[in-house]
């Protein structure tokens, strides 16, 4: 049963539990405006672990917590589950970006200049409508160890939710030499499209000499605006819309920090169940 | 009848209760840090407001309420539950952040500061106040005190998780400088895929303390207080919605922790503001 009210937003509140605590140690020499992933940051949630094959792996909460993962509780049964808090501070203020981590994968040459081919599996249910076409699903670059010298464009090639392939997406954010770990390139859309059902291929533009480097599938839960660093913000149930948490939710954090130095985020998450 | 409306929390309100802790100047603060209120006292030294007193032993001891220095909830009519239906809070000037009501389950201390090899400690069982009722610890983190100055900055915790997995480790999360000044507080990470603390086998120094007391704090974070704005003293304002409804279990020991952001390095401002709960 959906929650329809405000008396079925106290109930659910109730019955999603206690608060989810959230706490890492950010730490510097990232590159200043770029977006950050805290999947493999340590502190609460425990750093997460990444893929190394080319055809990835889905991530999926439903049977055991993925390490790494904010961990997700969903009633199941029937009943659905909503965000109901989401309050977080960030030491250098920006925004925080709240998402489904879908699939992810690795073994990707950071020095190739020619597509690399990739079978991706068919995405569990989590797309905005909760389904496998990939509606809102969009694909990011995550750097997992240090790059060298170049700043390649990134290029994606996949099928639309509404099943059109040989789409082409781009990075939307300019790559730089020794680009630190955990940051994260989000590949924009072609035009007219709604989300990646499944990707076929990607390209550097350049060489980038060294690294590691992974593509990431994700769906955007939320985001907050952390307009003014350490003063936390919130969204609510009223607030943050109402966004339903399908079930088998990867949920982990994308930094939009403004500077590279090092900082603390700290906050909690609520779920609604009803 | 247990809450499940509006109209039900508004019946189970409860007389408000204030939150005010007295800040302090300390030079040795880093601009930004975690920060433990326990050992803060109530802008009036009432009963319900002393400062909070610390253990000096390894193993430490399980903390059920009442206990000197945490805040009092009233306890809820029998067969009834207690939650926190609003509150509001205000940091003073030149501080800032957000400040987390959490639940001490347990406390030690009586570390020896020359030693940079793990110091033993044998928790006890954990009180039954997890996040499914229970002393396996899911949801149970652990942070360390600073009572009196402390020179180092890292520590690393040896664990049982809540699966009941040993050997786990985690470092704090964030390093803060070189030191912090009573109050100043670290928090642990967990080790990766863990949801919790069962117990605690060791505490690791990076570098002898050479000077200093410090003190390991079991906790369950309640919920969280935000705050609006740098040096405003401006109250931020959290309703049942808002907030979703956090339960407060019996034998709850409720103290803050904070995370401030200070523009004016070496000052925890005051903290000052209110919480009501409803029972039902």
């Amino acid at each position: 049963m959906a929650i329809t009210t405000a008396d079925g937003v106290i109930a659910g509140a109730i019955a999603g539990g206690a608060p989810v605590f959230i706490n890492k140690g950010v730490t510097g020499n990232r590159t200043t405006s770029r977006i950050y992933s805290t999947w493999q940051v340590t502190g609460v949630p425990g750093p997460g672990n990444m893929d190394t094959t080319l055809n990835g792996v889905v991530l999926d909460s439903s049977s055991a917590q993925v390490p790494g993962q904010i961990p997700f509780r969903h009633p199941g049964g029937g009943s659905k589950c909503y965000l109901g808090r989401l309050v977080m501070q960030n030491g250098l203020g920006g925004g925080l970006i709240l998402a489904d981590r879908i699939w992810h994968n690795g073994g990707l040459s950071p020095t190739s200049i020619v597509a690399q081919n990739i079978t991706t599996p068919t995405w569990p249910a989590r797309d905005d409508l909760g389904g496998t076409d990939g509606v809102g699903v969009m694909v990011g670059l995550e750097v997992s160890a240090t790059t060298g010298a170049g700043t390649p464009t990134l290029n994606l090639v996949y099928t639309s939710s509404d099943n059109n392939s040989s789409r082409n997406g781009f990075g939307t954010l300019g790559t730089s030499a020794t680009t630190a770990a955990q940051t994260f390139f989000p590949i924009g859309l072609a035009q007219g499209d709604r989300g990646v059902k499944s990707i076929q291929s990607f390209r550097l533009g350049s060489t980038w000499t060294s690294g590691t480097i992974n593509l990431v599938a994700y769906r955007v839960i939320a985001m907050l605006p952390c307009g003014s660093a350490s003063i936390p913000a919130e969204i609510n149930a009223l607030t943050g819309a109402m966004i339903e948490l399908h079930p088998g939710t990867v949920p982990f954090l994308l930094d939009l920090a403004p500077g590279n130095s090092t900082t603390t985020m700290f906050g909690c998450l609520n779920y609604l169940h009803g | 009848m247990a809450i499940s409306t509006l109209a039900d929390v508004i019946n189970g309100l409860t007389p408000t209760i204030p939150i005010m802790k007295v800040g302090a100047v300390n030079s040795a603060n880093a601009p930004a840090g975690h920060h433990t209120y326990w050992g803060h006292i109530g802008v009036t030294t009432s009963v319900s407001w002393p400062a909070g007193a610390w253990n000096a032993t390894l193993n430490g001891v399980n903390l059920v309420a009442p206990v000197s220095g945490q805040f009092v909830f009233p306890d809820p009519p029998a067969g009834q539950d207690a939650y926190i239906a609003r509150a509001m809070l205000g940091i003073g000037v030149n501080s800032g952040g957000g400040v987390l009501i959490a639940d001490r389950i347990w406390h030690n201390g009586g570390f020896t500061n020359a030693l940079t090899t793990p110091q033993a400690i044998v928790t006890p069982a954990f009180p039954a106040r997890d996040d499914n009722d229970s002393s396996n610890g899911v949801g149970y983190y652990c942070v360390l005190e600073v009572e009196t100055v402390v020179t180092g900055s890292l520590f690393t915790l040896n664990y049982t998780n809540s699966d009941g997995v040993p050997n786990r480790t985690a470092t704090n999360t964030s390093a803060n400088g070189t030191g912090r000044s009573a109050n100043g507080a670290f928090i642990f990470g967990l080790d990766t895929g863990d949801k919790g603390i069962k117990s605690i086998e060791s505490l690791t120094f990076g570098t002898a303390l050479t000077t200093g007391n410090v003190h390991l704090v079991v906790f369950r974070p309640l919920a969280f207080l935000a705050t609006t704005a740098m040096s405003s003293n401006k109250p931020y304002i959290m309703d049942a919605i808002s907030m979703c409804m956090p339960r407060i279990k019996p034998g709850t020991v409720p103290f803050l922790l904070g995370c401030t952001g200070n523009s004016n390095p070496g000052y925890v401002g005051h903290l000052s503001g209110e919480i009501v709960m409803t029972h039902g």
